[in-house]
């Protein structure tokens, strides 16, 4: 009988202990729409939201358009202005997608795992489809999650005129440590 | 006829140099422009000086009255640390609202990271910071309210 409850309680531990949903509320977004012409238009939000489901893949993130810090005061004015993000009525970018062919992949044992990752990226209530490679490393339970790609802006309603000042395709990293 | 032609090489002159300090003066404001950065946040006054649950009660209860008041302002927030996550080598710093879930989050200016990363959960701090105002998670059903270039009030 105490081999049975030992049995079932080790399988319990082993079904339940790697938690299905993993989180932060601290994952890292950079934003780099700089050119040879000028080099202020980047900037990086250290307090974006990403969740991920390792079973099912599904994988989300959310940041506060606000919260992308420049070292430029007028360039970030510039970034949160109507013409721009609109953040006073826009206030997040989002990411909703999955991995996929998730069940491929055994997210409970250390490894590290390319996969791609295919979702809707919505900037100004203007979604587009968007599919990127990613890497997914995990060690010990949490899972470092590291991305790079490029948007264009123009998808978004964004245009960022002739003067060859802001890149219209800027390079998004994306990282997230997630437990 | 030859003092007709002095005056108008004067005024030549003169509009050649209008140019040229216009164009200096152009050249230094957009210098001025392109290199600003912000302040250090430790040296600026704060806005207003607030409890973390003062602040969470005013975003829940009208967001856009709190966000009209609150965003992209200097606030001196206090509260008792609820969790220290580290985004790659930076701390950021959360008070969490038991009840709801709803949440402050600080990061910090690169300078006052290493000192933010020292807290502990159930410390009392005050921290202050540039308020970005409040976002709705989807994924978490909770509110979000976030500050950047923060340091610990001293």
């Amino acid at each position: 009988m105490k081999k049975t409850i030992l049995f079932f309680s080790l399988l319990t531990a082993a079904t339940f202990g790697f938690a299905q949903v993993k989180q932060t509320t601290s994952a890292i977004v950079s934003f780099d729409a700089t050119t040879p012409k000028d080099a202020l238009p980047k900037a990086e939000n250290k307090t974006v939201i990403a969740q991920l489901n390792t079973k099912t893949g599904e994988i989300g993130f959310e940041a506060a358009v606000k919260n992308f810090s420049f070292s430029n005061p007028l360039i970030q004015e510039h970034f949160n202005e109507e013409r721009w993000m609109n953040s006073g009525k826009f206030p997040a970018f989002t990411f909703m997608g999955k991995i996929n062919d998730a069940q491929k992949y055994n997210f409970s044992k250390n490894g590290v795992y390319n996969v791609t990752v295919t979702g809707q990226m919505t900037v100004k209530d203007k979604s587009t489809v968007l599919t990127t490679p990613a890497t997914i490393e995990v060690k010990n339970g949490s899972l470092v999650a590291t991305a790079n790609f490029s948007i264009t802006l123009a998808d978004y309603g964004i245009q960022v005129g002739d003067g060859g000042k802001i890149a219209g395709q800027p390079k998004i990293t994306v990282s997230a440590e997630l437990k | 006829m030859k003092s007709t032609s002095s005056h108008k090489t004067k005024w030549i002159r003169w509009v050649l140099l209008a140019i040229v300090l216009i164009g200096l003066a152009g050249g230094a404001v957009f210098y001025y422009i392109m290199n600003m950065t912000f302040s250090d946040t430790a040296s600026k006054k704060p806005a207003y000086t607030v409890s973390a649950m003062e602040l969470l009660t005013a975003f829940q209860q009208d967001d856009r009255a709190a966000n009209e008041k609150y965003t992209e302002q200097i606030l001196a927030v206090s509260g008792r640390v609820t969790e220290v996550e580290w985004a790659d080598t930076s701390a950021t710093v959360k008070f969490v609202d038991s009840l709801t879930g709803s949440y402050l989050i600080f990061d910090f200016q690169a300078d006052a990271s290493a000192e933010a990363g020292k807290l502990q959960p159930g410390d009392s701090v005050l921290l202050k910071g540039s308020c970005s105002g409040s976002m709705y998670s989807q994924l978490r059903k909770v509110h979000m309210i976030s500050f950047k270039r923060s340091v610990i009030a001293h």
